[in-house]
């Protein structure tokens, strides 16, 4: 049960940039009218996030990672289950390491 | 503001709970990503247990803990929740008809809960007639409590089972990223463009050597700005 100093503060620097996005934008949001291109590119953001995380984490995979990948998307696309796509690409990683 | 008063009722609050239980199932496994990565990454189950229960956000959580290094990447992690969280900054906006009646802690302890599910649920509410605001709260304390289960959980198995680094397990934190773009995915006259600039720039960063946030950030406002932009040019 340790709690060290630097991963204290990381977890504080975390949780106050969430409150401020959470509690701050509404504050924020009620006092000034924000531009209509703020809001508009606050909604196209989550894709893109995402995206932008995915894209080197797979590279780094190669092949497979993208084979299980694609398992993900249609696993959640069908079944609309996040556990069942984890399996899924989970499944795919793991076949992909018995036979290399 | 005009209308029938806003009220913040125990009866709300456990109305949203209620309402709440269904989305466990779904949020249930991405806990148990984040409890087994927090483990593989070094982090304590005090530690662990401590980040899910001040920042609650579980993106924002497995997105930083992939960044993770030792010594904690203290401005990386910051960094990175902010990038993440900021859209839930518009989300309170929303549900001012509710909040603009709340004063104090009321206000800002709901604020504290805020996450995608729980504005879901509170701004469908909210269009069904909903005059409660502490169903707001119902929801997101609910989903907190099952949060800190789920991860609780994933780290004490995690630590059980040691696995090597390189384990196939630890794709699940890639593939919880690649279930949450299917769902986000609003078609491809909308998303397709933003979604592959933001895949090239986040590829170019980080062929180029460049370290974590980096590839992420610029990729995620690139693809986002894009597609904003194209949004305003269709009208």
């Amino acid at each position: 049960m340790t709690l060290r100093l630097d991963v204290l503060l990381a977890i504080l620097g975390m949780a106050a940039a969430t409150y401020l996005c959470r509690a701050g934008g509404y504050a924020l949001f009620r006092a000034l009218r924000p531009p209509r291109v703020v809001e508009v590119a606050l909604q196209h953001l989550p894709g893109p996030i995402f995206v932008a995380y995915v894209a080197p984490a797979l590279a780094a995979q190669g092949l497979k990672g993208l084979v299980a990948a694609l398992a993900v998307v249609v696993a959640q696309a069908v079944s609309r289950n996040l556990a069942v796509a984890i399996a899924a690409g989970v499944a795919v990683m793991w076949a992909a390491g018995m036979v290399v | 503001m005009s209308g029938p008063a806003v009220t913040f009722t125990r009866a709300g609050l456990l109305r949203g709970a209620r309402q709440a239980a269904p989305l466990v199932i779904g949020t249930f496994p991405f806990g148990l990503v984040v409890g087994v990565i927090s483990d593989a990454k070094g982090l304590s189950l005090l530690e662990t247990l401590l980040m899910s229960a001040l920042v609650f956000a579980g993106s924002s959580q497995l997105l930083a803990l992939e960044l993770w290094t030792e010594p904690a990447p203290i401005a990386a992690a910051t960094l990175a929740a902010f990038v993440v969280n900021i859209r839930l900054a518009p989300m309170g906006a929303a549900l001012a008809p509710w909040l603009d009646r709340l004063r104090g802690v009321r206000l800002w302890g709901s604020l504290a809960t805020l996450v995608d599910h729980s504005y879901a649920l509170s701004a469908a509410d909210q269009r069904r007639g909903g005059r409660d605001a502490a169903f707001l709260l119902g929801v997101g304390v609910a989903l907190w409590t099952f949060w800190m289960i789920a991860v609780g959980v994933g780290h004490v198995f995690g630590s059980a089972v040691r696995l090597p680094p390189g384990h196939p397990l630890y794709f699940a934190a890639t593939a919880t990223f690649c279930a949450i773009l299917v769902p986000i995915w609003q078609g491809v006259r909308r998303d397709m463009l933003p979604w592959t600039l933001a895949g090239i720039v986040a590829l170019l960063a980080w062929g180029a050597g460049l370290g974590p946030p980096w590839p992420l950030l610029a990729g995620a406002l690139c693809g986002a700005a894009l597609g904003a932009w194209l949004e305003l040019r269709r009208g």
